[in-house]
């Protein structure tokens, strides 16, 4: 009886709020440049298609991660199963004809169809005394074999030479069983070479790499990053998603970005025994879990990423906390997304561009050259397709992205359609100087011969 | 104390006295259900039971369609405890003594090899080879662990006492008791269903 006194008011209500919601939208929609892609016409004109690869079946392909040196022209795809059929492990795509890729090698988890959920997951490759390693993270569940097991381990030295790759460590947390969801690999200011890995857990593991390749894997646990307590999570019941760990030059430490439970945080990393919070980014409208969260090159902006559908990418200026006026950061300076209806996923950072993996929305990029006012630069649907309705519909297209900054090359992995390898007009590769930023990125320094490694100004 | 004497004769009775062979309907025993199921005694003669295991005893095989047209193919497993007047077997490590009943439909035959079921540990450091199934495409045998793992795979010789298999799994299953998990690997962002791919 009540609600139908009240009807009218509802209907006036609803009106309004259509009426409010076609104006809120419409200005992002017109300056953040919407794609308007077809089948007959995917991509925006300046972006060109240089290869494509399928590799196998449908939601069977995870994260990427391209090599630096164009000398070693290899792309590493992870090989999962989210839908009914699919490997589990990893595949290398050789572009050394990069309009011809090839896969020349696959890693394989034996006894696959015996393994829980997906296997491979994340990938990240480096370089240690001269020689080139692959990790590829792992997620098994419980009922089946190595549940514990949170990544693997190749030597890729011989490459092209596929008969030189071997396996060189399994990485096991039995204490979080459930493996590593995503990875990050980081030359640290102190020399070494760290893997951050997400677990089942409250932080985030950080394994020595140069114990690892040097068989003592049973010591190479080194450092546990922690997920402060929030209204979110407490206890056990917390964890990263996500992480990126960079140099900070304004203040020459490790810095170490993560989204999990109840936003972001940031660390300094510096001394991996005793992390230090810096910023916490919790209470923010929308957000109760972070996913990834990845700052610009000089640490003052960060793109922070939530899984779900509608949530855009969500841009935080750092600066009132870099500047210790505030400790925490509950309100972005702006938005981005690529259609409102789905939901963006990974990024890579190239000043002032954004190199996105949009899911549903294929690869996609945006400037941050405003950072309140971020806009479309280029994009190409790599999935025509619907929604998935056996699982979740937005879980569908590129799942990841990676840059080379030596030329500029951008490639994709799709889920369901493969490999991409691509190239935006006027974008021939990326060097921070070149717009006013520390040279930092996802891309680590391996070679450089004075500490700390991924940073070198311009002279 | 007659009384009591009376009580505990009855209650022993009940404990050892087999379900009626021509008990049409299986009846699950409350004690020791977490792990199987029982239709009675085991008699040996339970390779293709009538009567379907009851839904949540039951190990769904799943086709991995890795072997050209075995796709279609749908199998079951179930166990039952050996016979035994105390209700339950146990081996020599006080692990229970289980039959392993598996029956499956719709595979081909094959042009070359057999098919033979194997259970193992989760882990894959333990199998035993359960055996050949039959033309019904059937077999049984004894398994003595708590959670397990079955296996179908397409042998090229089939040979008994094999310690392994060497051919493609064709099928799997997990006992119902291997769904019982550690929290301590469900974080908060494991929102999948732990069964829901994979199997």
């Amino acid at each position: 009886m009540m609600r139908s006194r009240n009807r009218p008011a509802p209907r006036l209500s609803f009106a309004l709020a259509l009426l409010f919601a076609g104006v809120w939208s419409a200005a992002p929609a017109e300056s953040q440049g919407y794609p308007a892609w077809t089948p007959t016409a995917p991509g925006s004109p300046n972006i060109e298609v240089v290869s494509h690869l399928p590799l196998g079946p449908r939601l069977g392909v995870a994260d990427i991660e391209l090599e630096q040196e164009m000398s070693r022209p290899y792309a590493y795809v992870a090989r999962m199963q989210y839908g009914d059929d699919g490997p589990k492990g990893m595949d290398i795509v050789d572009l050394s004809d990069e309009s011809n890729p090839e896969v020349i090698y696959r890693w394989r988890i034996e006894n696959q169809e015996l393994h829980q959920r997906t296997g491979g997951m994340d990938v990240k490759y480096f370089k240690l005394d001269g020689r080139y390693y692959v990790v590829q993270s792992l997620q098994f569940g419980q009922g089946g074999p190595n549940s514990d097991m949170g990544a693997v381990v190749l030597d890729v030295t011989g490459l092209p030479d596929a008969s030189t790759v071997r396996e060189v460590a399994r990485i096991r947390a039995p204490e979080t069983p459930g493996g590593f969801h995503n990875i990050f690999i980081y030359r640290h200011s102190n020399g070494g070479v760290y893997l951050f890995t997400t677990v089942s857990g409250p932080g985030a593991n950080v394994y020595d790499m140069g114990r690892v390749v040097s068989g003592d894997v049973e010591n190479a646990l080194v450092a546990n990053i922690p997920v402060p307590e929030s209204a979110e999570g407490a206890g056990g019941a917390r964890g990263y998603h996500d992480f990126y760990v960079a140099w900070h030059p304004d203040t020459g430490t490790d810095r170490f970005y993560g989204g999990g439970t109840g936003g972001y945080y940031v660390y300094d990393v510096t001394n991996l025994q005793e992390p230090q919070i810096l910023v916490t980014l919790t209470g923010i409208n929308g957000v109760r879990y972070g996913h990834t969260f990845t700052p610009s090159p000089d640490g003052r902006y960060v793109v922070a990423e939530t899984e779900y559908q509608y949530a855009p990418l969500r841009i935080f200026d750092l600066q009132p906390a870099l500047d210790g006026q505030v400790t925490n950061v509950s309100r972005p300076i702006s938005a981005w997304t690529a259609d409102w209806q789905n939901l963006v996923h990974n990024h890579e950072i190239r000043w002032p561009y954004v190199f996105v993996s949009g899911y549903l929305d294929g690869l996609q990029i945006f400037t941050l050259m405003d950072p309140a006012k971020p806009i479309t630069v280029a994009y190409y649907q790599t999935y025509i397709g619907s929604p998935n309705v056996d699982r979740t519909p937005q879980f569908q297209g590129a799942f990841g992205v990676d840059v080379r900054n030596a030329d500029g090359l951008i490639v994709i992995s799709d889920m369901s359609t493969g490999f991409w390898a691509f190239r935006m007009e006027g974008f021939q590769g990326w060097d921070g100087t070149n717009w006013g930023m520390p040279n930092v990125s996802s891309a680590q320094d391996w070679d450089a011969a004075e500490m700390p490694g991924p940073v070198r100004w311009r002279e | 104390m007659g009384l009591h004497l009376a009580l505990v004769a009855a209650a022993f009775l009940a404990a050892w006295t087999p379900v009626p062979a021509a008990d049409p309907a299986p009846s699950p025993r409350v004690d020791v259900g977490v792990i199987g199921w029982s239709q009675g005694a085991d008699d040996g003669a339970l390779c293709s039971p009538a009567v379907d295991p009851p839904e949540y005893y039951a190990i769904p095989l799943v086709p991995t369609r890795q072997v050209m047209g075995t796709g279609q193919a749908v199998g079951v497993a179930h166990t039952t405890f050996g016979s035994s007047p105390f209700g339950v077997t146990l081996a020599a490590d006080g692990s229970y003594r289980l039959t392993l009943h598996i029956r499956v439909d719709h595979l081909p035959s094959p042009p070359q090899g057999r098919f033979v079921a194997w259970a193992t540990t989760p882990s894959v450091e333990e199998v035993v080879r359960v055996g050949t199934l039959d033309g019904a495409g059937a077999v049984s045998g004894p398994v003595e662990w708590n959670k397990f793992l079955v296996v179908i795979t397409l042998e090229p010789d089939g040979e008994e006492g094999e310690t392994g298999w060497r051919g493609p799994i064709v099928l799997r299953g997990m006992s119902r008791s291997g769904m019982m998990h550690t929290m301590a690997g469900h974080g908060p962002f494991e929102q999948q269903e732990c069964a829901a791919f994979g199997y």
